[in-house]
């Protein structure tokens, strides 16, 4: 009886230490796993970690091999360890900023740099750059947009905007003589391909509605901002949202997406499915972004670079009272409580900033240079040369301000579904266009006026905001 | 008489303790996992958080309740969830037992095809939901392929679309929980007495009244508890979902679990989302309430299951 319960008690120590011990060891293995994250770098035998994050899966492999010609040649005694997150990219970073496991460098995400900028998580890098690097990227430095309070946050080097991508030679075999320049002709066109062709699997326009945010961030939205110059709904010189000028292109939406213009199953489709139909020739028409679609039919799903080309997003009636905003690609964001930042900035500066870099990534097609000294010397690939609007162009893109939900993100909480899900409500669940614009506009107005009030938020006014020659403050 | 009273009370405290040590270790972990995140929840349902670098949270009394019971969205993801549950049980039940039947007796090839029936039970159903869009898409998937080809549809159809997704959802449901449920069944089957079945025999019952009046009342309580199982699964299902739809289109596969995850994180990585832990914890705070009432209803109308003929 005696030995039973030395036993029993035996058992249940060890139970309860193998609990104990399981917390410990996940302590032990976090304070390891400094190296991967916790801002700092830290000592693999005699060479200094630099970690560095990225989202970007189209430009990974020629990144990876520039880091490891970097590890193998440079004389710092570094070991750059480049890890790629895709599909978890924002919440690795939030987990990470978090337990204070950013890593050294980041790829630059929006979202992320808005809402840690002011938590003090990012570092200043003019004190890093020479005279001649501040010299060489004055022309990507922004006030408002990479440089607030005379602090730099991040160099980008290319630029990316969206635009409307079809294929030429189904406009050719229905008889389309170009691209359409407005949205009622795009419908048109749309279902002219769909009725001569669906009988092949042909369709005239196809979009990644699966996420309605996703599709028309890089569509409708982005045309409403040159259609309305309201980006994002919110009117900068008046300080206020309005949505009731979307109603034109919700109802050509509509159209557009219906069965008689685009492809079956459209409400389901993700990007990539979308990529491998267009590429198959079975879509006329779609809309992404500039840096990724050429880099795509070039490697990920191979198509003949003659059969399609790009043109601006039409409008609705042509209207153009505005400029459309391009987002500054290929940036990297560095951690401020990261131990070895100077090694850091360093190495980036080795790695991402020599000309031989910056030169490969355009001629690679994996983004658009905006840098004038880079283009000048590269030799992009073919698409780049022969497809105009692959370019970010002055007379249309511009850097825009940011709209209050995106300023500050997480103090305006807006009651009910987004500006996205209540476009879809519009042209999949059939809503009224007229009231559910007016009712999205007063929602949105009174949660932006909820977070001045609450001090959340802040006003955003531009006096005097033009639209075509836009103000980032 | 008070050190008798002592002793009788230091042996307790012994044996006591023998039992608590072997408690402690599930207590910590149930406590840090499951009591926790429950208080944490109920906490911040009285909260404005947008999780961390947004600011501190900020006290907003019972303005995320209220504005539960306003949001129009939520109440159809509930609706839809009761769609998906009764729809995934009144076929997952019968079809389930059915297999039960036929593979109960381990003879033959019954092994390898209940371990194939279970296997979807076993297999990640993120991956499962990629797969069974590539089936189920309407511009090249297999099933629309197959059936074109048999001639038994002339268009293909859109069985993501609108109309469809519903039903597309409980059918990949129904495929991924039946060999789970089969194996409930099958071990109440095997539970069913021998005698009380050939007695039906002799009194010459035919093989569907045996099933109807004597193995069906003898599984009663096991089809309690796989009917408890089956409608509060319905209540969390969100993974396949999420995979498959996203809740689309238009929230027409919206439930009310991912409604409430969609306020902590995004659905996908091409979503975005502001975080809204205070209304999310509210969201599930209010389904878990349901959810729960709803098992309560269940406890009292299945009754008549744990009465064993």
């Amino acid at each position: 009886m005696r030995i039973k319960k030395i036993v029993s008690f035996a058992m249940a120590a060890v139970m309860a230490a193998s609990v104990l011990t399981g917390c410990g060891s996940s302590e032990t293995s976090s304070e390891e796993s400094a190296g991967t994250g916790n801002g700092s770098a830290s000592q693999s035998g005699e060479k200094t970690v630099i970690n560095i994050w990225s989202k970007d899966r189209h430009d990974a492999n020629y990144v990876q091999q520039k880091v490891d010609e970097y590890n193998k040649n440079n004389t710092d005694n570094v070991e750059v360890v480049y890890t790629l997150y895709t599909d978890n990219y924002k919440q690795a970073i939030d987990m990470a900023a978090q337990n204070g496991e950013l890593p050294d460098i980041l790829v630059y995400q929006g979202e992320a740099f808005n809402k840690y900028r002011l938590n003090g998580n990012w570092a200043d890098i003019y004190p890093f750059m020479d005279d001649d690097m501040k010299e060489y990227f004055s022309s990507v430095i922004f006030p408002g947009y990479n440089e607030f309070d005379g602090k730099l946050y991040f160099l980008p080097t290319t630029g990316s905007t969206c635009r409307l991508f079809y294929n030429k030679e189904i406009f050719d075999r229905v008889g389309i003589d170009g691209p359409p320049e407005t949205l009622e002709e795009m419908v048109e066109d749309a279902k002219l391909i769909t009725s001569e062709l669906k009988g092949e699997g042909i369709y005239g326009f196809a979009e990644n509605m699966k996420s309605a945010n996703s599709a028309l961030l890089r569509s409708m939205v982005i045309g409403l901002q040159r259609e309305t110059g309201h980006p994002y709904g919110y009117d900068f010189a008046a300080g206020a949202y309005d949505f009731t000028d979307w109603a034109d292109d919700l109802a050509l939406w509509t159209e557009l997406l219906s069965d008689e213009c685009a492809l079956p199953g459209c409400e389901s489709l993700d990007i990539d499915p979308l990529r491998t139909q267009f590429a198959a020739g079975k879509i006329g028409m779609y809309f992404s972004y500039t840096h990724a679609e050429p880099g795509v039919y070039e490697n990920q799903f191979p198509m003949d670079s003659s059969k399609w080309d790009v043109a601006p997003i039409p409008t609705s009636g042509g209207k153009e009272i505005g400029k459309q905003y391009y987002e500054a690609t290929s940036a990297y964001m560095f951690n401020a409580d990261s131990a070895n930042l100077e090694q850091a900035f360093k190495t980036y500066k080795d790695i991402f900033t020599t000309e031989d870099y910056l030169i490969g990534y355009y001629e690679g097609g994996f983004g658009v240079s905006i840098l004038p000294q880079i283009i000048e010397k590269a030799k992009p690939s073919e698409n780049f040369q022969t497809k105009k609007w692959l370019q970010v162009n002055p007379e249309t893109d511009a850097l825009l301000p940011k709209p209050p939900h995106t300023a500050f993100t997480a103090g305006m909480i807006v009651e009910g579904e987004d500006m996205y899900k209540t476009a879809e409500s519009i042209y999949y669940g059939g809503a009224d266009i007229q009231s559910t614009l007016q009712d999205l506009t007063d929602r949105y107005n009174k949660a932006y006026q909820d977070a001045i009030a609450n001090g959340s938020g802040y006003e955003i006014k531009i006096e005097n905001y033009d639209p075509m020659n836009p103000t980032m403050q | 008489m008070s050190e008798r009273k002592n002793a009788a009370k230091k042996n307790q405290i012994k044996r006591n303790l023998e039992a608590y040590t072997f408690m402690i270790p599930n207590l910590i972990l149930f406590l840090s996992c499951s009591v926790y995140p429950v208080l944490w929840a109920l906490k911040y349902v009285f909260y404005q958080y947008g999780g961390y670098g947004t600011g501190a949270p900020r006290f907003v009394g019972l303005d995320n309740l209220a504005r539960v019971f306003r949001d129009k969205v939520y109440w159809e993801s509930m609706l839809h969830t009761f769609t998906y549950g009764f729809g995934k049980v009144i076929i997952i039940i019968p079809l389930a037992f059915f297999l039960a039947f036929l593979l109960n007796k381990q003879k033959g090839i019954n092994g390898i095809a209940q371990s194939i029936m279970f296997l979807p039970t076993v297999m990640s159903s993120a991956v499962m939901g990629l797969v069974f869009y590539l089936l189920f898409n309407a511009y090249n998937g297999e099933i629309n392929q197959y059936l074109m080809k048999l001639h038994m549809i002339s268009q293909p159809i859109n069985w993501l679309g609108k109309e469809n997704a519903m039903k597309t959802l409980i059918l990949t449901a129904v495929w991924g929980g039946v060999g789970n449920y089969m194996v409930y069944f099958i071990a109440g089957i095997q539970q069913v007495s021998e005698d009380a079945i050939e007695s039906a025999r002799i009194d010459g019952a035919s093989k569907i009244q045996t099933i109807w009046y004597i193995i069906v009342p003898m599984l009663g309580p096991i089809l309690k508890i796989i009917l408890m199982l089956a409608i509060t699964s319905a209540f969390h299902d969100i993974t396949n979902v999420m995979v498959l739809t996203e809740g689309g289109p238009n929230n027409a596969t919206m439930v009310s679990s991912l409604y409430s995850y969609r306020y902590f994180f995004p659905i996908s990585a091409a979503e975005q989302v502001v975080p809204q832990y205070g209304y999310g914890a509210a969201l599930s705070v209010v389904t878990a309430c349901i959810a729960g009432a709803v098992t309560i209803v269940y406890l009292k109308l299945s009754k008549r299951l744990d009465d064993i003929y």
